[in-house]
């Protein structure tokens, strides 16, 4: 167990590394489109039902089905499974992101207004701020499926601890499925924690009494 | 930095009306009006009366369907509304204190914007804090969750404040308060006023408070103006049906009841003897003569909110004031 | 005093994304100063075998000096492929029978003069992968890897089963435990229901490759399909029934390489085609059972067999 980590130090790092890589950058991606895309929609309810309900379809289909779709498109590799990382974590991000806004109470927004907040200003001093804590809450849930999908990225030649966990179960070869199923759940693990942390902190600065 | 306090600075509303098509929001029929630098105008209605919409137009909330606001003789409408409403101070019936901002902090906001530095700030918010009755030191660092209602409304006014606006514009802002602290709040709100001399636009659907605190009252019914005169003169002659029935003008001793005697005090320096019944400066006409009715005396001591001697009133005051019935109240 | 310019949790943020940029990037400089940039790239399927070829020829390979990046574990025959006209890898381990059948979608039934000469096979090969993709094979090992069925040697006691045709011609109902491909290619059931028309299963169930043997012993189904050079066929409770009528044809094992990087290091045709001569079925299940059976890693594996015929 602890031999075949020894000598094969470096290929569990490499796949580490590309593990990291790919959902890292799938999530900065995915949130850097949701946040405005959230933020717009929670003003107008109608809208946001619709697309979120597109997400939601999006989501429900198999992630294999979604790679097997994307790949004579984009190709093998870190392109395609970025793309359907990307589009699976809309679904959850773009919710909760519009849910921490419209949890924001049109009080706050109308006196803010009132009393000459630019539109930027209010956004940051006001309603980013009340609607971190959901918001952070929906990047936990993204990060740790983004996590679990980006192990099936191994299939089209984008690396990844899915290419260890995957070997393992072929060969029948106990360490590696371990191995493989260990470090995922670590990373998991790790982002977890500091997300919580996060959360917990961005709640406890909005000093709500009980 | 701080806008200048000798510039006349009026609000004048040319032909403003205002439309919600398709809306349940009361809509403003086409209105002309002027209000003076330093008044304490309160505006009267019941619900959908538009008299928050009248409120709205002048800090732009809402935009006028026709007509002009202009505020020191320039229309509002040509600069940008964000710049408007940092010179006017915004108080609604909710507060809306910023949870996760300190006190100081809420209060802070737009001296900030503004670019006061931070020996500014911090002065000003003891200055504040200081005049809504909440001990700088005690208060500075409390969240709005740590704070009673009218705690928090104190607050509300002193952020409303904070950039030292001249305009003043409040929103039922004694609604959700209990009607002891409500009246606290009043009489406060009355010195500050007398203190600092803002232009107060002040929105009631209660008929006392409104003739209470108002130097002038706009009674407003189904997005109109009904009438817009002094608290005595709207008692003593209404403008019509509406106002005649809305106030209950011709109950014999309505008008005593709403009148306030904040413009009979006599003010002295010295106290009066201990047995002279004593009232309070909010109090009515009919509260003073009810005492003197039950006393040997026929006048009454008037304190203010901290239980100070202010002055006296006479029945011969109460009386002269009977006579020359719409000019009371009128500088 | 009055509002931080950065919030509480933001300063937390920025600290455990420092924290998170850190270790990241200890290990990105770790990997990148222990790899030397490759010369090529040699890419494998995701079975044993495939690593395994992969492995020996990459060792070889820098054995006479070249630097060698692995993609190994592609998904699948199409994926390599792929993968191979990108230039996203420079060569991999391919069969014979597989890149005639199922790349080019040539069926040996309709060419009966590449199952009467082999070497037809290979011209063909090169001919077309060399007109459409800039592609060559090199010499073919002799090692066949074709495709069978599988059944346990206590079902062949049984029913006296040791060919195909008479498991066509068996009444009773049988469950297909089929592996990835082996339902749709031309080389797996449809091909082979042709070649022996009675033949059907009750049902076919897809399993991984390296799960078939394990539910054949445990009775969760009756036949599977079988690599003929795998190493679990030197198990003696396993029997291989005879293709009678020759249906499937050579899989023999080859190189498939770029052109472009053979032009640029023609020395690697000479290389491999050494190596590839070392290469029999026999040979071929000897190591596959090491590695699947006696669970030895397949770099230590294919290592071993390396130096014991001197290549490296």
């Amino acid at each position: 167990m602890f031999s075949y980590a020894l000598h094969h130090h470096q290929e569990l790092l490499r796949a580490l590394i590309e593990h990291i890589e790919l959902s890292v950058t799938a999530l900065f991606i995915a949130f850097s489109i949701a946040l405005p895309l959230g933020y717009s929609l929670s003003k107008s309810p109608r809208l946001s039902n619709t697309v979120v309900g597109l997400f939601s379809m999006l989501y429900a289909i198999p992630s294999l089905g979604l790679l097997a779709l994307l790949v004579p498109v984009f190709g093998l590799g870190n392109v395609s499974a970025i793309i359907a990382l990307v589009l699976y974590a809309q679904f959850i991000l773009v919710r909760n992101t519009i849910l921490g806004f419209r949890s924001v109470s049109p009080t706050m927004v109308e006196v803010g207004k009132g009393m000459g907040l630019s539109a930027f200003q209010l956004f940051r001093q006001v309603e980013f701020p009340l609607a971190l804590p959901t918001i952070i809450g929906g990047l936990r849930v993204a990060t740790a499926s983004t996590i679990g999908i980006a192990s099936l990225a191994a299939w089209i030649n984008a690396g990844g601890l899915g290419a260890i966990l995957f070997d393992g179960i072929y060969q029948n070869h106990i360490p590696k499925m371990l191995w493989g199923s260990l470090l995922i759940t670590a990373l998991g693990l790790s982002l977890e924690l500091m997300l919580l942390d996060l959360q917990k902190s961005a709640q406890s600065e909005i000093h709500t009494t009980t | 930095m701080r806008p200048s306090e000798t510039e006349p600075d009026f609000i004048e509303l040319d032909r403003v009306s205002k439309r919600f098509p398709g809306s349940q929001q009361p809509g403003l029929k086409p209105t002309t009006l002027t209000i003076e630098n330093g008044k304490f105008i309160t505006v009267l209605g019941s619900s959908g009366s538009g008299k928050t919409t009248l409120l709205k137009l002048i800090n732009r909330l809402h935009e006028p369907s026709s007509g002009e606001i202009r505020i020191q003789g320039r229309n509002i409408a040509t600069t940008s509304a964000i710049e408007l409403r940092r010179h006017i101070g915004y108080v609604i019936q909710q507060v809306g204190l910023f949870p996760h901002m300190t006190v100081e902090q809420n209060i802070a906001i737009v001296p900030e914007i503004l670019g006061w530095t931070k020996r500014q700030i911090v002065q000003r918010v003891d200055e504040l804090l200081t005049l809504v009755e909440l001990s700088p030191h005690e208060f500075r660092k409390r969240y709005p969750g740590q704070l009673s209602g009218g705690q928090q409304q104190r607050v509300g006014l002193a952020r409303a404040l904070a950039g030292d606006p001249s305009i003043l514009l409040m929103d039922e802002p004694f609604g959700a308060i209990d009607t002891l602290t409500r009246s606290k709040l009043q009489m406060e709100l009355l010195e500050i006023q007398r203190k600092l001399k803002k232009t107060i636009i002040f929105v009631t659907h209660d008929i006392s408070e409104a003739l209470k605190l108002g130097d002038q009252v706009i009674v407003m019914h189904n997005g109109q103006v009904q009438q817009y005169d002094t608290p005595a003169k709207l008692l003593s002659e209404p403008a019509n049906e509406f106002v005649r029935t809305f106030l209950d003008a011709d109950a014999p001793y309505q008008q005593l009841e709403y009148m306030p005697i904040r413009h009979l005090i006599t003010y002295r320096a010295e106290e009066v003897e201990r047995n002279v019944p004593r009232i309070q400066e909010n109090q009515s006409m009919k509260d003073a003569l009810a005492l003197m009715l039950d006393s040997p005396y026929n006048y009454v001591a008037v304190e203010d909110h901290r239980r100070r001697f202010l002055g006296i009133i006479t029945l011969e005051s109460l009386k002269a004031a009977r006579r020359k019935w719409p000019t009371v109240g009128v500088s | 005093m009055l509002k931080p310019r950065i919030s509480q949790t933001g300063k937390r943020a920025c600290i455990f994304l420092a924290c998170g940029l850190l270790f990241y990037g200890l290990g990105k400089w770790y990997l990148l100063r222990n790899t030397a940039p490759a010369d090529l790239t040699i890419g494998s399927k995701n079975f044993t075998e495939s690593k395994l070829l992969g492995e020996m020829y990459a060792l070889t390979l820098e054995k006479n000096g070249f630097h060698v990046s692995r993609k190994f574990n592609l998904g699948g025959t199409m994926i390599a492929h792929a993968a191979l006209q990108k230039g996203e890898i420079d060569l991999y381990p391919e069969y014979t029978g597989t890149g005639l059948i199922t790349i080019l979608k040539l069926s040996p039934v309709h060419q009966p003069d590449i199952r009467q000469n082999p070497e037809n096979t290979l011209n063909i090969l090169n001919r077309e992968y060399a007109k459409r993709w800039d592609l060559r094979w090199l010499t073919p090992s002799l090692a066949n890897d074709s495709q069978g069925l599988v059944i346990t040697s206590a079902t062949a006691n049984q029913y006296d089963l040791h060919t195909i045709s008479r498991l066509a011609a068996l009444p009773n109902r049988f469950i297909l435990a089929a592996i990835p491909e082996f339902v749709d290619r031309e080389d797996g059931l449809p091909g082979l229901q042709r070649t022996y028309p009675q033949l059907s299963f009750t049902r076919v169930q897809q399993y991984d490759n390296g799960l078939k043997y394990r539910i054949l012993l445990n009775r969760n189904a009756d036949v599977t399909v079988a690599f003929t050079t795998d190493g679990a066929l030197t198990d003696p409770r396993l029997t291989l029934l005879e293709d009678d009528r020759h249906f499937w044809p050579e899989y023999r094992i080859a190189p498939v390489i770029r052109q472009t990087i053979l032009r640029q290091y023609p020395v690697i045709e000479g290389i491999l085609n050494r190596l590839s001569a070392q290469l029999t079925t026999e040979s071929m299940r000897q190591l596959n059972a090491a590695v699947d059976l006696k669970k030895q890693d397949y770099q230590t594996v294919a290592r071993h067999f390396l130096k014991n015929r001197r290549i490296i």
